[in-house]
């Protein structure tokens, strides 16, 4: 892969990897809101565990999807 | 007991500070898993790279356990192998049952199961140790004989497609041409609420909508392989990463005991990851077909919600 | 979701893509084909018949728990009913030995009514049979001691004296006599 080596590298290669950065960055932070929300609602609502579970991890794959998209398709 | 915490907090921050840059380094010496996967040898025309070996093993080894732990037909009184099987498909029918809805699921369930066992266990079998350190070097290049089959895009690629045919068909047999056109196209505005015009108006914007549904639906065939390889291969490269840096250590004398258990905690991690993509996998591809395929289980499950009292 | 995929859909380069990550449809279909073949069998050899024992399993279960159910009902049901059929009996008994008691008192009321009866008949017939009795011995006595008186005078006084006088003496007797 090699992420940190195209930093060296000229202007087009700085721009991909603060894209791929970028992109990374967004998808952890999605991650991070499903998740929490995802916590506090079991908090709230033990019950609901399993079907908040399914949704939680639903949410977290497309945010997810985000930074792959960042990563591969931004060469 | 804290001291011990504090000691594991402080080895593993001096372990983040030592890791990275090693890590950095060890890319740039081009340690990382190649993006394509490599032939190993070619039968005719059709090249057979080590992807595809190792999804023929683990394939082999998926339908061998599944027969030695059913021990022939399935019986009333689950011997051990057979409780292990019903307990996950047990699991993942409570999970899927509700979102696929109750008339789809049962010509459905087969398929998600398939994808949910092989996923995982190609997942799980790209852990195994020799996966991606066994080969041979040829021309200075070294060629694995086993790569996880997830970590090449033609196999995630070949998952997707044939995820797509079966939510086609799958959706054609549930709600029919008509219902899927409806689901896609048509026009769900309510005739009574508005005059007939804007109700003819809207039909184009419908239609409009219905085109960027038929993009977005292609796109899911991308989204799906990509999430999975993108996991898969990401994995293996942190873990080749990991044992490139524990075998920069090997020089330095006491350390070098050490460097067996860096790559340790990502195996943890790829463990981790291995269940839920396969999970996602199959939940998506559940979620897509219940898309389309579930709505008339919407009152009832609202009944249900409120009869175990999910709201209180 | 819809219009990322779409914009992104527009933006990238697949060729490249294709050629980094050595797309082949070879191996596509290599790999999709063992996809569906590994999908095929583990159904067919496996999870058909998995999936058909636990609904047979789940269906016994129902059944054996509805049994279960129907049972203890049932148990209830008869319990509640022998407590009931023993409370009556008990009843019943109770009733049985009352009204034998009072029968047996009345019948021992009865007999001493009767016996009373009986001995105040005979007392009364003893009574009414001694005054006949002394009744008839009386009227015997008086007529024997009044033909007796009647024989003497008549002896004594038989040739002065008239029918008449005779008659006469003969009541006056009577009458003097008790």
């Amino acid at each position: 892969m090699g992420i940190i080596a195209e930093i060296t590298g000229n202007v087009r290669d700085i721009a991909i990897g603060v894209v791929q950065a970028i992109g990374c960055a967004t998808a952890a932070i999605g991650v991070t809101f499903v998740g929490t929300r995802a916590v506090d609602a079991v908090g709230r609502n033990p019950g609901a565990s399993g079907k908040i579970l399914v949704q939680s991890i639903l949410g977290m794959a497309l945010a997810e999807a985000i930074a792959f998209y960042a990563l591969f398709f931004s060469k | 007991m804290f001291a011990r915490n504090n000691f594991a907090r402080v080895a593993l921050v001096v372990l983040a500070a030592v890791c990275i840059p090693c890590i950095a380094q060890c890319s740039e010496h081009g340690e990382g898993v190649s993006a394509a996967a490599t032939v190993v040898f070619s039968i005719g025309q059709f090249p057979i790279t080590d992807s595809v070996i190792m999804s023929w093993a683990i394939s082999l080894l998926i339908i061998l356990a599944v027969k030695f732990s059913l021990r022939g037909e399935a019986q009333i009184i689950p011997p051990r192998g057979q409780a292990m099987i019903e307990s996950l498909v047990g699991g993942l029918r409570d999970i899927v049952e509700p979102v696929v809805g109750r008339k789809a699921f049962g010509i459905v369930f087969p398929c998600l199961l398939g994808y949910f066992f092989f996923i995982l266990l190609q997942n799980l079998g790209g852990l195994l140790p020799g996966v991606g350190s066994i080969g041979i070097y040829s021309g200075g290049e070294f060629k694995p004989f086993f790569r996880p089959a997830n970590a090449d895009l033609n196999a995630t690629l070949a998952l997707a497609v044939v995820a797509f045919f079966a939510w086609a068909y799958y959706c054609l047999r549930c709600a029919g041409v008509r219902g899927m056109y409806f689901e896609i196209f048509g026009n769900k505005a309510d005739k009574s609420e508005i005059s007939s015009f804007v109700y003819g108006a809207l039909f184009f914007v419908f239609l409009g909508v219905g085109l960027i549904e038929c993009i977005s639906i292609l796109c899911r065939i991308i989204s799906l392989s990509f999430r999975l390889f993108g996991n898969t291969f990401g994995g293996e490269n942190l873990l080749h990463n990991m044992y490139g840096f524990s075998s920069l250590l090997k020089n330095i004398p006491v350390v070098n005991y050490l460097s067996y258990l860096i790559p340790l905690p990502f195996y943890f991690l790829e463990f981790l990851v291995a269940i839920i993509q396969s999970f996602v996998f199959t939940l998506l591809l559940s979620v897509y077909i219940g898309l389309v395929c579930n709505h008339g289980d919407h009152e009832k499950e609202i009944l249900k919600k409120e009869e175990y009292g999910y709201n209180s | 979701m819809a219009i990322s995929n779409v914009l992104m859909f527009g933006m990238v380069d697949f060729s490249g893509l294709l050629d980094k990550f050595g797309i082949d449809w070879h191996l596509l279909l290599i790999q999709s084909l063992n996809f569906v073949l590994v999908a095929f069998l583990l159904y067919r050899f496996g999870f058909r018949s998995v999936a058909r024992v636990m609904d047979e399993r789940r269906e016994k279960i129902e059944l054996g728990l509805k049994y279960a159910d129907d049972m203890k009902r049932e148990k209830a049901a008869f319990e509640s009913s022998r407590a009931q059929r023993a409370e009556s009996a008990r009843r019943e008994a109770e009733g049985i030995v009352k009204s034998a008691k009072d029968g047996a008192k009345a019948i021992l009321e009865q007999g001493k009514m009767e016996l009373q009866q009986q001995s105040a008949g005979m007392i009364l017939n003893a009574e009414k049979e001694i005054a006949r009795r002394r009744k008839k011995i009386l009227g015997d006595a008086k007529a024997e001691i009044g033909t007796l008186v009647v024989e003497v005078a008549k002896s004594v006084l038989a040739s002065q004296m008239t029918d008449r006088d005779r008659n006469n003496y003969a009541a006056m007797a009577e009458k003097m006599l008790p």
